[in-house]
């Protein structure tokens, strides 16, 4: 598969500064330190993939993003996007890629949006009837007809993040990053947008780079960098995340009240009256003690389920606090 | 750029228009300030200037304003804190140029609802007459202006990636180069020495000198020595943008984390 990002040893710090200490006084004294955004993070990205990368607040997802497009320099280390080192030849790679901050919008607040994307289409030189075209395609898939042409300010959140979508993809970039761009927006816009990007990358091999730290949005992704305190701890599939706690299920069971039921198959997760939900190792389900119990006519009813992807990474963020 | 960036500018009109009313009050007050002064003084000229000289000079200079009270700094502050300097990063734009455009858009504005309306004011009240080279000087000198204006607002607006907050840092510049450039007292009511000092600074073009070619009452010699200042100025002030933004953008860290 062609490499559209390389990504080599890159580190970076970032010198900042707390309070000294309380009290009025505190606001004259600072105390200086290091903080270490990226430790050698190391990753290639192929073409057409659509990649997570996910990390609590702070791990340096944002960091990254703002290396590879060239916003900002890494220490040390090197990185390739689309052939272009991103810092040193930042205007010819942005012809070819488009950026999505949730934290900072490119619309102009006090304008309907349709002229930021006219301001964009001038700015990438994307020609007019081609312009029509995919803005027409992007409102549609977007659901932006009722709102394009109104005042930025005048939006919900979720449509300004889908104008924004619009206006970092409106000259088809090769590569797009998303950072946070699901902040705050409501279920109909989160789907849209991914409505948006599965069809970006089936119908022109766009590539998709997406940070959040919301667990639910990686549900359309080929593959997760999970980047915790500024080091790369997995990237893999997004199904060997899972796997990587796999042997867990959620066992639900409703009984009658007053039975006397042994239900030391797990740990408890929830008790109350004639409901108890246990999570079991998956052998669990097959030993002939569980059936049994499945079969006494105390049971009225049951389910099965995985562990949420959330639970999960929970998990996972409580080892790696233990380890870092 | 210009485009969006006049539409953005007139977004709240309402607001605009009692802004743009308020500069002519400005103008009004400051002609004011003057009659006071030499009604106060009982003269009829001070250092070669009559009252309605004085009044179509500051006409004159708050025409001048609109000119050179640039907004540049405002706008990479803006950016800076509001951490859309990175916004400006990802587009195949150079930033310098991009808040020159910015801020040239907010200028275009004024130019037209204040330095226009003022300067046909002056016209109407003064009994000058305009000759062509007064008009060629005049053009050249708004425009080493509204140059070294934007050079200077620029290099103010670069200490914004270091400092974050410069609203105080702008007011002191922007006073300095009211003060030095005759925006609150003619320089040739200056004694002598202090003169010909501002005459060779990057001040007396944005303001004075203009004022006073309007007038007609400075000399050929000090137009011309003003305007190879200005333009000295330019080339000096080019080199240090240049040079300072080179070493400044790659301390833009407001848009990291």
């Amino acid at each position: 598969m062609e490499k559209v990002v390389e990504v080599a040893n890159v580190s970076k710090s970032f010198k900042t500064y707390e309070r000294a200490s309380s009290g009025f006084l505190a606001s004259f004294r600072r105390h200086y330190y290091t903080k270490k955004a990226l430790i050698s993070v190391s990753f290639s990205i192929g073409r057409g993939q659509i990649v997570a990368l996910l990390g609590r607040n702070g791990s340096g997802k944002s960091t990254l993003i703002k290396i590879l497009t060239g916003i900002l320099y890494p220490d040390s280390g090197t990185v390739n996007v689309l052939g272009f080192n991103p810092w040193k030849e930042r205007m010819k790679l942005a012809w070819n890629i488009g950026v999505v901050l949730g934290a900072h919008s490119q619309m102009y607040w006090n304008l309907p949006a349709y002229d930021t994307f006219e301001y964009m289409r001038k700015i990438y030189k994307v020609p007019e009837e081609e312009f029509k075209k995919r803005l027409a395609y992007f409102v549609d898939i977007l659901d932006l007809k009722d709102v394009y042409k109104e005042p930025v300010r005048t939006m919900s959140l979720g449509e300004r993040m889908k104008c924004n979508f619009v206006a970092s993809t409106l000259h088809m970039p090769q590569v797009v990053f998303l950072d946070e761009p699901t902040i705050g927006v409501d279920m109909m816009s989160k789907a849209a947008l991914k409505k948006a990007m599965l069809e970006m990358r089936a119908k022109y091999g766009t590539t998709f780079i997406l940070t959040t730290h919301i667990v639910e949005d990686i549900s359309i992704v080929d593959r997760v960098l999970m980047l915790h305190k500024g080091r790369l701890v997995f990237d893999g599939a997004k199904e060997k995340l899972e796997h990587m706690f796999g042997n867990k299920r959620v066992v639900e069971i409703k009984f009658v009240s007053d039975a006397k039921l042994n239900l030391n198959f797990g740990k408890v997760l929830y008790m109350g009256t004639g409901i108890t939900r246990l999570e079991v190792n998956a052998s669990v389900l097959k030993s002939r003690r569980f059936i049994n119990l499945l079969s006494s006519k105390s049971i009225i009813d049951y389910s099965v389920s995985t562990p949420g992807l959330s639970e999960l990474l929970a998990k996972m963020y409580a080892n790696l606090e233990k380890v870092h | 750029m210009i485009t969006i960036g006049i539409k953005d500018e007139l977004a709240y009109k309402l607001d605009y228009i009692i802004w743009l009313f308020f500069q002519f009050i400005n103008a009004l007050l400051m002609i004011l300030i003057w009659s006071a002064i030499y009604l106060g003084m009982g003269v009829a000229s001070i250092r070669g200037l009559s009252l309605p000289e004085i009044y179509v000079y500051f006409f004159i200079i708050y025409a001048l304003r609109g000119v050179v009270l640039t907004q540049l700094p405002e706008v990479i502050e803006d950016d800076v804190q509001e951490g859309s300097i990175a916004t400006a990063y990802i587009r195949p734009l150079i930033y310098p140029i991009q808040v020159y455009m910015r801020g040239a858009a907010q200028d275009l504005i004024g130019m037209l609802f204040i330095t226009v309306p003022l300067f046909v004011i002056a016209m109407a009240i003064s009994h000058v007459t305009l000759t062509l080279i007064t008009v060629v000087l005049l053009i050249i000198e708004i425009l080493i202006g509204y140059v070294l204006a934007n050079l200077i607002g620029f290099i103010v607006g670069m200490t914004a990636i270091k400092l974050i907050n410069i609203s105080s840092l702008e007011a002191i510049i922007w006073s300095t180069v009211l003060l030095l450039g005759g925006g609150i007292v003619p320089l040739n009511m200056l004694p002598q020495i202090v003169q010909q000092i501002l005459y060779l600074s990057p001040f007396a073009i944005m303001l004075y000198i203009p004022a006073t070619t309007f007038l007609g009452t400075v000399s050929t010699g000090i137009i011309i020595t003003s305007i190879f200042a200005g333009l000295v100025w330019i080339a000096l002030l080019a080199v240090i943008s240049f040079i300072a933004w080179g070493k400044v953008r790659r301390q833009i860290t407001s848009a990291g984390g």
